[in-house]
């Protein structure tokens, strides 16, 4: 073992000596013939004929040198170095086919490096966190309340946390995302996170710098803070000292306990501060739910157990929440579960990044096809070839050998190709922005991921290697002599091979032009949708004020109005609106009110709403329409307040009935008085389009409340607002006049989200329309290398039966049907493929059906569009060999035979 | 290029036994371990060149042999072989095989009845 270990050892350096052995053979055979010839001297001969016994006697020197060069073991390696540089010699001598592979597989392998790097990272790979398989995500489902929230509230959470055996511990966070940063020059807006002390533990986090929070911190007086590095860095110039130091959030100075590492992200990456949080559980709060549970599971512990043990702790809830009356439980449908982390934090583009990575499978296997069966018509080009070489003595070793190096070279010419189209993939993003896709910010393509494609690329040559070596007749000379090709029969089980692998191109090209015609139909529908609203020329963003300096709804009014007021004073500005909430921006509170028509007894019709807080002009800035009553006006607040309802919640509360001067109360908020509506509007729509209008409760915001009523405002708003501004100006001369605007009524007020609505709109269609771009571009691409697979098979099967063609000409058949012959040859590939293609895409659909809008994924019109592509491309395919074919001269084919 | 002949196999293995009995009496060149077998065995074997120096690679791929360059007499540059201990230990187990072997022959061949 170790002497055969230390000849390979020998073997690999003398390898790299190769050259000076050489010298040192030669050297030595040298001396030997000089002491032959010294010694026959010795013995008398002349010098001539002691020099010829000598050399006669040593056999011819360059025998010797190849066989003690044999005994060295270079053959094989030397071999390799041979047939690689034979390989490329050979591969220059056919661009046409070299291109081909390359791109192909160059395009093939990039696109699946690409997007797959994408797919692995945003959902298969694992969080950053101290063993992240055991963190999990609990949940709280109530769907009998009409809300899709999978939040806890403060009760709730602390309620399974205090009872589960199955997790170490459970903790709770939301973010704020009007946060303000008010020391300094700059005011700037930030995201904080209310945390309870317990998540840095359950993520088993360390800080950059000083401490995170301790069970105390939460009912700690001083209120301590936790900063992200990127303020440490930039607003206390990455001081060690910054501990102990004093921040101004939202004019409340806090105390800086500790700074987190640089690449921390949890909640997520807008997050520069973090609160403590702690656990205020008097009620079971289940309509306002805000709080995200996660946890760390016990070792040991299974998903499904710790799901089952908080089912089991679900009907316990009462005994701790005695407002939870039966009623209530079963009503709301209550359920808790339990899933991963990462799957949680993914879910919201799992349907996206689940078909990218299907589709990716799709590009790669048909690109490894193709090349696939280029190399085999190769192969079969080559048979002769081969068949003499072997009949020459060459070994089956030698031949797969070569073509195994053939294959390898052209995949690693194609991975060459694939880097830098991965690479763009990675760097781009492909255009999803890091807003829309969680985890997307550290997505790079680094050392593990190009040695994955180089693995991969290294298995796919190898692998077109042996089936064309497979194919070319390495197994035995005879056999492949005598399959010449006017033999269909012995070249049937070849040309059956190439037909499954055109049919499967079909079925996969079919698949894709399927799902590129639905995500076009759906991208279609969204255009149409009317959106309620006109975005043309006006920009928005929003100001958040700090509860400290504007604690009433007359303070907080006062400002909006001296903003409004200040903003359409400014040069190139026009009408100015502002609102609480606005359609198609994500990340807003998603609160419902139940809602309550009064007055009348005979319909004591509830729904629930959003309510939303506008300026009297927003309708007329946004241009949303007015369908009956009036806008807001002075004095609406005065006495019984005024409301406006969308058309969709009229329609809920009233049915066909006039809604105008009814009254309607909040019975989630029995505290708020009695509303009388004065108008009704269009719908629009929430946060996404998909998600369809919601339901919106209008309230005035008003800068007229009567002196009376100064303790509290009469209606539900929030000191945040968005500005809309009417405007042609860009947007970047646009930003820094809001700043100034605002500065000037208040400078410790930063400005957030400056935006065009336009820029708000497209970006509601952007995913749609990225699938729809990538997913054509495949299914062309795809639909593209089908027909040509096709043809390719048609033409090849022509090739091989031209005399029988011939004789059949000879023997009276007419061209049409020789015609038709070949054609239906190539149509039985075509119906193989496309009833394939149709039969995958039909179990395919419910992956599809997920980023679809409006549109039926098994939709019988796009199935028939579908295939009608496919189905005219690949006959136009095969219809011309199939010409060719009867146009076939019989005289010729019969001679040459 | 499989060596898959018997005979070859046989005189192969001889001739490696030959080679490490004859380096482990004095180390030389090539050219000298020739004539020094065909010297030992009184001109009964003759050691071709174009078995000797592949042998020779091939021992001292195994470590059995080592090898230096060095001047001979005439002050001419000559590749020396030298026996190494493994190649001690493997010559000793050679032997007694080939012994065996002989012993074994002789039984055979030598029987009368």
């Amino acid at each position: 073992m170790i002497e055969a270990a230390r000849a390979a050892i020998a073997r690999v350096r003398e390898l790299f000596q190769r050259r000076r052995l050489a010298a040192d053979l030669d050297d030595e055979l040298r001396f030997h013939l000089e002491q032959e010839i010294q010694h026959n001297v010795a013995r008398g001969m002349s010098a001539t004929d002691a020099r010829r016994a000598a050399m006669l006697s040593f056999g011819g020197v360059q025998r010797f040198r190849e066989e003690t060069h044999d005994a060295r073991g270079f053959v094989a390696a030397e071999r390799v170095i041979r047939d690689v540089r034979f390989t490329l010699r050979r591969l220059r001598r056919a661009p046409a086919f070299t291109a081909g592979v390359v791109g192909t597989l160059g395009i093939g392998l990039g696109a699946a490096a690409g997007i797959g790097a994408l797919v692995y990272g945003v959902m298969l790979r694992p969080l950053p966190y101290v063993d992240p398989e055991r963190l999990i995500r609990v949940s709280l489902i109530t769907p009998g309340l009409g809300t899709t929230s999978t939040d806890h509230s403060p009760g709730t959470l602390k309620f399974f946390g205090d009872r589960a055996r199955s997790f170490t511990e459970l903790g709770g966070y939301y973010e704020n995302d009007g946060v303000a940063i008010t020391d300094g020059d700059e005011p700037e807006r930030t995201t904080a996170a209310m945390v309870t002390p317990s998540v840095f533990r359950i993520l088993g986090s360390v800080p950059a710098l000083g401490r995170l929070f301790r069970d105390e911190d939460a009912v700690s007086d001083t209120v301590p803070v936790l900063v992200s590095y990127d303020i440490w860095q930039r607003r206390f110039g990455g001081d060690s000292a910054v501990i102990g130091k004093q921040i101004e959030l939202n004019r409340g100075r806090r105390t800086i306990i500790g700074v987190l590492p640089k690449d921390f992200d949890f909640p997520s990456r807008a997050v520069g501060v973090w609160y403590p949080s702690g656990d205020r559980a008097k009620r079971a709060d289940l309509t306002s739910r805000s709080v995200l549970g996660i946890g760390r599971l016990r070792r040991g512990v299974t998903v499904e157990q710790a799901d089952a043990e908080l089912a089991a702790l679900v009907p316990r809830l009462p005994e701790r929440f005695p407002e939870l009356s039966p009623n209530v439980m079963q009503q709301s449908g209550i359920r808790a579960t339990v899933t991963t982390l990462r799957a949680a934090i993914v879910a919201p583009v799992r349907g996206e990044l689940t078909l990218l990575g299907l589709m990716v499978g799709i590009v790669l296997l048909i690109a490894t096809v193709n090349v696939a069966t280029l190399f085999l018509l190769r192969a079969e080009r080559l048979r002769g070839e081969i068949a003499v070489g072997r009949a020459l003595g060459a070994s089956g070793g030698a031949i797969i050998q070569r073509f195994v190096i053939e294959g390898v070279v052209a995949a690693v010419g194609g991975g060459a190709v694939a880097l830098p189209i991965a690479a763009a993939a990675v760097s781009t993003k492909l255009g999803f922005t890091t807003g829309e896709i969680p985890r997307l910010h550290d997505v790079h393509l680094g050392g593990k991921e190009i040695a994955v494609v180089s693995a991969i690329t290294l298995i796919v040559g190898v692998v077109l290697g042996l089936v064309t070596a497979a194919r070319a007749g390495a197994g035995g000379a005879s056999d492949a002599l005598r399959d010449d090709r006017r033999s269909v029969t012995a070249g049937r089980t070849w040309r059956r091979t190439q037909e499954g692998f055109v049919a499967v191109q079909i079925a996969l090209a079919l698949a894709l032009l399927l799902g590129a015609t639905l995500m076009g139909q759906s991208l279609l529908k969204l255009r149409r949708v009317d959106i309620g609203f006109t975005p043309r020329n006006r920009a928005t963003f929003d100001a958040a004020l700090p509860f400290s300096a504007y604690p009433t709804y007359q303070r907080t009014v006062a400002f909006h109005f001296e903003v409004m007021r200040s903003l359409a004073a400014q040069p190139g500005m026009g009408n100015v609106a502002a609102a609480m909430r606005l359609p198609l921006i994500a990340g807003q509170s998603s609160l419902q009110h139940r809602i309550q028509a009064a007055g009348d007894p005979t319909r004591n019709q509830e729904a629930t709403a959003q309510a939303n807080v506008v300026s009297a002009n927003y309708f007329a800035v946004m241009g949303i329409g007015l369908r009956t009553g009036r806008s807001f006006a002075p004095g609406d607040l005065a006495g019984t307040p005024s409301v406006i309802l969308s058309t969709s919640l009229a329609r809920e509360l009233f049915a066909a009935a006039d809604p105008l001067g009814r009254s309607i109360r909040l019975v989630s908020d029995p505290a708020y008085p009695a509303y009388r509506v004065v108008g009704v509007v269009g719908d629009v729509f929430g946060e996404r389009i998909p998600d369809g209008v919601i339901r919106v409760l209008y309230f005035p915001l008003l800068a007229d409340l009567a002196p009376a009523s100064l303790i509290k405002a009469p209606i539900p708003y929030n000191p945040s607002v968005h500005y809309i501004v009417q405007s042609t100006l860009p947007i970047g001369t646009l930003a820094p006049a809001f700043r100034q605007a605002v500065a000037l009524i208040d400078h410790r007020v930063p400005v957030a989200g400056v935006k065009t609505l336009d820029a708000i709109v497209s970006s509601a269609t952007a995913r749609t329309r990225l699938m729809m771009f990538v997913l054509a571009v495949a299914a062309v691409a795809t639909a593209l290398l089908g027909a040509i697979g096709l043809y390719s098979v048609v033409a090849y099967a022509v090739a091989g039966r031209a005399t029988e063609f011939g004789v059949r000409l000879a023997l009276g058949a007419t061209e049409p049907e020789i015609v038709g012959l070949v054609f239906r040859q190539g149509a039985i590939v075509l119906v193989a493929g496309l009833t394939m293609g149709t039969v995958t895409s039909l179990a395919g659909s419910r992956f599809v059906q997920r980023v679809l809008y409006n549109v039926d994924a098994n939709d019988p019109m796009a199935y028939v569009c579908a295939v009608g592509v496919m189905f005219a491309a690949a006959a136009a395919a095969a219809f011309f060999p199939a010409r060719s074919a009867g146009r076939t001269d019989p005289a010729r084919t019969l001679r040459g035979s | 290029m499989a060596r898959t002949d018997t005979n070859e196999h046989v005189l192969q293995g001889t001739l490696d036994l030959l080679i490490l009995k004859t380096l482990s009496l004095a180390p030389m060149h090539g050219w000298g371990l020739t004539h020094r077998i065909q010297e030992l065995s009184r001109d009964a074997l003759q050691v071709g060149q174009g078995s000797i120096y592949p042998a020779l690679v091939r021992l001292e791929q195994r470590g059995l042999i080592a090898t230096e360059w060095s001047t001979t007499e005439n002050n001419r540059r000559a590749k020396y072989y030298r026996i190494s201990p493994a190649g001690r230990r493997a010559m000793g187990e050679e032997l007694a095989s080939w012994k065996r072997f002989v012993g074994a022959m002789d039984l055979v061949l030598g029987a009368t009845s």
